[in-house]
């Protein structure tokens, strides 16, 4: 008990030395595997030659920017996790579960099927704004003048719910982009291309790096909101605006890769147990390993039955469900 | 008090969604109004190419509407759907691949794979180095920017069919591309005389009420005038018993209506479509629901090709014809 309370089993530095590498090595094998077999010098060719015309397009117009949407879309979605599990207290929290992947979901199908046309860079802020007001509706029921991380997490399930509900609404009343949709709402990361890679980035980095800034508040939060008052906390303000920024991380993932869930529920478990509950330590740390859990499950994804591919969303749950049930194992 | 703004924002919520569907219907208008906009372009696509020999460069405007180039006549052809297969060998034309289900004509079954028709492996497509890929504008229409960014450089064409026309100016459309003109327009007018004998021997007979299903017992999806297998029906002289109902559910074309509904219509014949599981023939003779309904009564419930009927729309469909004429009017 003392030793989550603290610190993880291992040695900080080496725990994020580790997963950086491990981060690199995903990437790099994510690159090298494909539905065609490249071999290693063609693949440095796909890389830093332009005279291979075939192999730099399969490598670098179809692999690396989806191995980086990949990695971002994880490193989001874990990060809103641990924003998330933190600001409600509760280990269960997740974007998933808490309904915001659900109201960017319902937002993207919307201005997908409502507006077929609408271009691309404008989707990412129509499922942040969805997340958002999905956030914004969680919070107003959960709101009794203050938050209890309790009610807050039942809202959540229940707004989960009334958004994935008005999503099918949506969904039984169209059909030009149905199986865009249908891919859609398991999550994928098919065709994913350099516009998606550039939708994602900004918000992945401006938000990550806030939320990375304001961890510490996490740390404050978690002693209970009497106590963060007394140090002199602004609780709800704070709280607000770590929601918001678990939104705006959970939207722009759900804009390029649809509803993968999994991801941010396990993975800040995992990056509590490597280096214990301190939130400034484990949200970068689930950043890497979040980047690289999506990596190599969307390597799986291309590879396991090329050319054909599994939806990566089933893989996630597949890898994460036992995952979970381990973790919760080990700390109990 | 507090209670109380508990449930303003409940209402408010509940009260936003239904905005929420309601906006989205109108999107669904739109959708459904571009799909018929897209078919009518699919109907009249023209060939602006000259007859007589061909020359190169050439450009043409494909089933999507879209213009396509091509500098030279095309060599190694790559397939994306079986319908696309089908139709490119009708046109004189042979592929260096096809996607995974693709069977037909005879002999292609061994043909590499580029994956299913619904996620091709663009990376195995650039692999073989095609100088034109014919993709399908039904199965594959919303994947078209896809098809541009991932195959730079390389001509898609589009070709599809959601009318017996459709089939017909594909084949024409292909041969004109691949040089092979004579032989396509002989396929596609033996296709056109199919037809007129078809229409000429059904002329002046009483119309039978047909309904048309496909899906499952307890989730069916009922064939209007506007999909493949309706488009045919209507040709050969069926009466179809759900013209005039709005589309609705997942597939264009087709639309859900209640089981009540359905056996209301009192059809007279009853063509079903089985997309895997027991005959759907069977379960609709077995049902109590349909039981009392003419079609029933005389036994006149009849399973269609799965193929030629729904998922690969191609030059079978003359075949297809045949078999509606012996169905609806006992014509052999």
């Amino acid at each position: 008990m003392q030793r989550q309370a603290v610190g993880g089993r291992f040695d900080t530095n080496g725990v994020f030395l580790v997963s950086a590498l491990f981060l690199l090595a995903s990437m790099a094998a994510a690159v090298s595997l494909g539905a065609v077999s490249l071999g290693p010098s063609r693949v440095l060719n796909g890389l830093f030659d332009q005279g291979d015309s075939a192999a730099r397009q399969i490598v670098w117009q179809l692999r690396v920017p989806r191995v980086l949407v990949a990695a971002l879309v994880g490193a989001n979605l874990s990060v809103a996790g641990v924003l998330l599990q933190g600001v409600t207290r509760n280990p269960l929290a997740g974007p998933h579960v808490l309904g915001l992947s659900a109201g960017a979901g319902f937002a993207t199908i919307t201005v997908v099927v409502a507006a077929p046309g609408t271009p691309i860079e404008l989707v990412a802020p129509a499922a942040f704004l969805g997340a958002i007001a999905a956030a914004m509706v969680v919070y107003g029921l959960a709101w009794r003048g203050g938050i209890s991380p309790v009610r807050f997490a039942l809202s959540g399930v229940a707004t989960a719910a009334l958004f994935t509900a008005l999503s099918t609404a949506v969904l039984a009343n169209s059909d030009l982009f149905t199986q865009r949709v249908l891919s859609f709402l398991a999550g994928g990361l098919f065709a994913r291309n350099w516009d998606d890679a550039r939708q994602i980035a900004p918000y992945t980095f401006a938000l990550g790096a806030t939320s990375l800034a304001v961890a510490g508040a996490l740390n404050v939060l978690a002693l209970g909101d009497d106590v963060a008052r007394g140090l002199g906390m602004q609780v709800e303000r704070m709280r607000l605006l770590l929601v918001v920024l678990a939104a705006g991380l959970t939207g722009s993932a759900v804009a390029v890769s649809g509803m993968l869930a999994f991801v941010g529920l396990v993975v800040p478990h995992g990056a509590r147990l490597l280096v214990g509950s301190d939130h400034r330590r484990s949200a970068p740390l689930a950043a890497l390993l979040g980047a690289s859990l999506l990596v190599l499950a969307d390597t799986l994804s291309r590879v396991v039955i090329a050319p054909a591919e599994i939806p990566v969303g089933i893989l996630t749950a597949v890898i994460g469900a036992p995952v979970f049930l381990l973790l919760i194992r080990m700390r109990t | 008090m507090r209670d109380r703004w508990g449930r303003v924002l409940l209402v408010a919520g509940v009260l936003g969604g239904l905005l929420f569907a309601a906006c989205s219907d109108d999107g669904d208008a739109t959708a459904t109004a571009t799909t018929e906009v897209t078919a009518t372009t699919e109907a009249t696509a023209t060939i602006e190419a000259t007859a007589a020999a061909p020359t190169y460069p050439m450009t043409v405007r494909d089933l999507m509407g879209r213009e396509v180039t091509l500098a030279a006549a095309p060599q190694t052809i790559v397939t994306t759907s079986p319908s696309a297969i089908e139709i490119l060998y009708a046109a004189g034309g042979t592929a260096i691949a096809r996607s995974e289900t693709a069977v037909h004509p005879a002999g292609v079954d061994t043909l590499p794979s580029i994956g299913p028709s619904y996620q091709p492996a663009f990376e195995a497509i650039i692999a073989l180095a095609p100088d034109l890929v014919i993709a399908d504008a039904s199965a594959q229409g919303h994947l078209a920017e896809a098809f541009g960014g991932a195959l730079q450089g390389v001509p898609v064409l589009f070709v599809g069919a959601v009318t017996y026309q459709d089939v017909t100016a594909s084949i024409r459309l292909v041969g004109t591309v691949i040089g092979h003109d004579a032989e396509a327009e002989a396929a596609a007018t033996a296709m056109e005389d199919v037809l007129d004998e078809v229409q000429a021997a059904t002329a002046g007979m009483t119309a039978p009420r047909v309904l048309i299903v496909n899906g499952a017992i307890d989730d069916l999806f009922v064939a209007l005038p506007n999909s493949f297998v309706g488009d045919l029906v209507a040709k050969v002289g069926g009466a179809n018993v759900a013209e005039g109902q709005p589309e609705t559910g997942r597939y264009p074309g087709y639309t859900q209506l209640s089981l009540e509904a359905i056996v209301e219509t009192d059809p007279e014949v009853i063509l079903t479509i089985t997309a895997g599981g027991p005959s759907l023939a069977d379960s609709v003779l077995a049902d109590e629901t349909f039981a009392e309904t003419t079609a029933v009564t005389d036994g006149r419930v009849h399973d269609l090709d799965l193929e030629i009927f729904l998922q690969a729309p191609g030059p079978r469909a003359a075949d297809g014809l045949y078999e509606l004429a012996r169905l609806l009017f006992g014509i052999e």
